[in-house]
């Protein structure tokens, strides 16, 4: 027997070493297929990378929350964003805290700044998968018009299913004139959604399920 | 003793045999006792490092190969390179398994690609799966699957990446959850205990790669400890690590004569002591102590700690090491000044207390070294000075100009007494040159009167 033990442990480690992918691929496909469908309104950048690579960098616009806890928020640490989804399937930040929340829906992000009982912070999923070469430039170079991001949520992990412009896919829609983008970027974050068109989600639909509609 | 003893003591036999010094037969003995011992197989590590290189610029062609058109996989697609990449890395590990001998070359070779291989599989698919989470989980991920290796190769070098990446979760962000906590750290940290002890029998075949484990256990450990003191938020965290760091100090000062990997212990040991003396003298330490809560499992721990600490005194006291104990009473020190923060006492005398027990450290290091001729205890007083004084430059608890008048004062007196110095020395030096001119002329005309 003891010939054989360290062969004994090759093999437990062997299934181990074929687990661990499988693992990671179950954390992010466990988001996808369960969580459940919301939105934000984002703007997007395209990084340079030494490889090229078949995504854009996602930046969540109104990242910032009332702080509930007694000590100030640890910066460049996790905490739980309180959020409530609203009529539209936009999310409504709601308040930032240290300790898990009992109920409801939250988001794992970090910690960016504190001041005036006002946390800033950042989301973890900021990388949306598109096929690059179909996405027009002007959406990923200082665009000031209006993107919402469709984002599946479970457990606070997230990962974003898509972007749209005016309830298009971002491959296929078409920037606005420069006009139009000031006058989307005057639109206070609140108001997103009450007076513009967005992206109307099934719960537990898949990315690109989507149609545009115009909100009452 | 080392090979290069070895030799030249061998080398020297015969001349000793034929001064009659020692005997034929003592010097077959000695011979046989000293020996080449057999060298184990494979190729030299020098050899093995080249080698390497030639493969991992092998490896980066392939990785080039493969990047630019990564991107174009599909999701699947990329998970199945993965798994072909682990697959390669498992066969390379049962081929080593299978006919390297431990601790040779070939195993450790073998270890490094094993390792690299599974870090890099699971980057990737990190890369493939985003969440946009932290490291820790990932890394947590390679430690659980390098570990088994490093012991079915016995390989100190897989151990060492085993430690590192230890240490790298330790200090990454992430979410303290009880995977992502201490607690699996500290199983894990304990897990590479045995691998240490069992490579102690080792020690003469592989005193270098012992010396790198030592560090890489060190460097491992504060990790961990650093990882747990922050994670909980510990009350007593400052008397934590000063105790652990009179541990590491005392084991590595007992055990110095002994064996030469002991000496990052020393080292690591004192960092961890000049780190306390740095943040005990600050004044913030002990108002953010205040705000800590003393529960019973910190009283608890800290009652276990404290029993630690004596124990090493009491050994460095029984071989009459004062100045390390005198070092080593930093923990006890630590430990009342917190207690006396937690009863209210104000943070300023403690700061104070705390600054009185550095400044006779410092004291006593540095009479100790210039009356025993230690350069080593007294470059330790000056540093200790020195920190305590540096230290200000960054204390919020003074105003810039009292800080700043501070550093002028104490840069003008380190110049002035330097200057005065210098200056003695010249007038000494010409007076002296003088002094002997005058006696060469008063030679001379002895001489002309002779």
């Amino acid at each position: 027997m003891k010939r054989y033990y360290k062969w004994i442990c090759l093999i437990i480690l062997s299934v181990c070493v074929f687990v661990a992918p499988f693992l990671v691929q179950q954390r992010y496909t466990g988001i996808l297929t369960g969580g459940q469908e919301y939105q934000l309104p984002v703007s997007l950048q395209r990084v340079d990378s030494w490889v090229p690579s078949d995504y854009l960098t996602v930046r969540f616009l109104g990242c910032q929350a009332p702080w509930t806890g007694e000590t100030p928020p640890v910066i460049d640490s996790e905490m739980y964003v309180v959020v409530q989804p609203q009529q539209t399937g936009l999310l409504k930040i709601v308040r930032a805290q240290q300790a898990k929340p009992d109920q409801g829906l939250y988001i794992l992000a970090k910690a960016t700044a504190y001041a005036n009982g006002l946390v800033e912070f950042t989301l973890p999923f900021d990388r949306v998968k598109v096929n690059i070469n179909k996405v027009n430039p002007a959406f990923y170079q200082n665009y000031k018009g209006l993107l919402l991001a469709t984002i599946k949520l479970k457990d606070g992990r997230g990962v974003i299913t898509g972007v749209y412009s005016k309830g298009i896919p971002i491959e296929s829609a078409v920037p606005e004139t420069m006009e139009q983008q000031v006058e989307d970027s005057r639109i206070p974050i609140s108001d997103i959604g009450s007076t513009q068109p967005i992206v109307t989600v099934t719960p537990n639909s898949g990315a690109g399920q989507t149609s545009s509609v115009t909100n009452p | 003793m080392t090979k290069q003893i070895r030799r030249w003591l061998l080398a020297q036999l015969p001349k000793w045999v034929h001064k009659g010094w020692i005997t034929a037969e003592t010097a077959d003995e000695m011979r046989h006792a000293y020996q080449d011992k057999p060298q184990p197989k494979g190729p030299s590590i020098t050899r093995v490092l080249i080698l390497c290189i030639g493969l991992g610029l092998l490896a980066l062609g392939v990785v080039l190969l493969f990047a630019g058109y990564w991107y174009q996989f599909s999701p699947n697609g990329r998970f199945d390179w993965t798994i072909l990449l682990d697959m390669l890395a498992l066969v390379v590990l049962a081929l080593a398994i299978w006919k390297a001998d431990a601790r040779s070359a070939y195993a450790e070779g073998a270890a490094i690609f094993y390792m690299l291989a599974i870090a890099g599989g699971l980057l990737l698919l990190k890369n493939t799966y985003y969440t946009g989470e932290p490291y820790g989980i990932y890394v947590l991920l390679m430690v659980v699957l390098s570990l088994p290796a490093a012991y079915l190769l016995s390989s100190p070098i897989a151990m060492m990446g085993c430690l590192l990446e230890l240490a790298w979760w330790s200090l990454s962000p992430q979410a303290i959850t009880f995977w992502g906590g201490p607690i699996p750290a500290g199983l894990l940290y304990a897990g590479t205990i045995p691998f240490y002890l069992w490579q102690w029998k080792y020690h003469n075949q592989m005193r270098k790669r012992m010396i790198w484990l030592s560090w890489m256990y060190m460097v491992s450990l504060f990790s961990v400890f650093f990882f747990a003191l922050a994670g909980y938020r510990a009350a007593f965290h400052l008397f934590f690590l000063t105790a652990l760091g009179v541990g590491t100090f005392g084991i590595g000062t007992m055990l110095h004569r002994a064996a030469i990997w002991t000496l990052p212990f020393r080292i690591i040991g004192s960092i961890a002591l000049l780190y306390t003396v740095v943040y005990g003298t600050l004044l913030g330490t002990w108002q953010q102590e205040r705000t800590t809560y003393v529960g019973f499992l910190v009283t608890l721990f800290v009652g276990l700690f404290l029993l630690a600490v004596f124990y090493v005194l009491w050994h460095l006291l029984r071989n009459k090491k004062y100045v390390e104990a005198l070092v080593s009473l930093g923990a006890p020190v630590i430990a009342i000044c917190t207690l006396l923060a937690h009863v209210g006492m104000n943070v300023f005398t403690i700061t104070l207390l705390f600054n009185l027990y550095v400044v006779i450290l410092a004291g006593v290091l540095l009479v100790g070294g210039t009356t025993g001729g230690h350069v080593g205890r007294i470059n330790s007083g000056i540093v200790l000075l020195l920190l305590v004084v540096a230290t200000r430059f960054i204390d919020p608890s003074f105003t810039f100009i009292e800080r700043g008048l501070s550093f002028v004062f104490a840069g003008l007196a380190i110049l002035i007494v330097n200057g005065l110095y210098m200056w003695n020395k010249h007038v000494n030096k010409y007076s002296h040159y003088r002094s002997r001119l005058k006696k060469q002329d008063k030679e001379k005309a002895d001489e002309e009167v002779l």
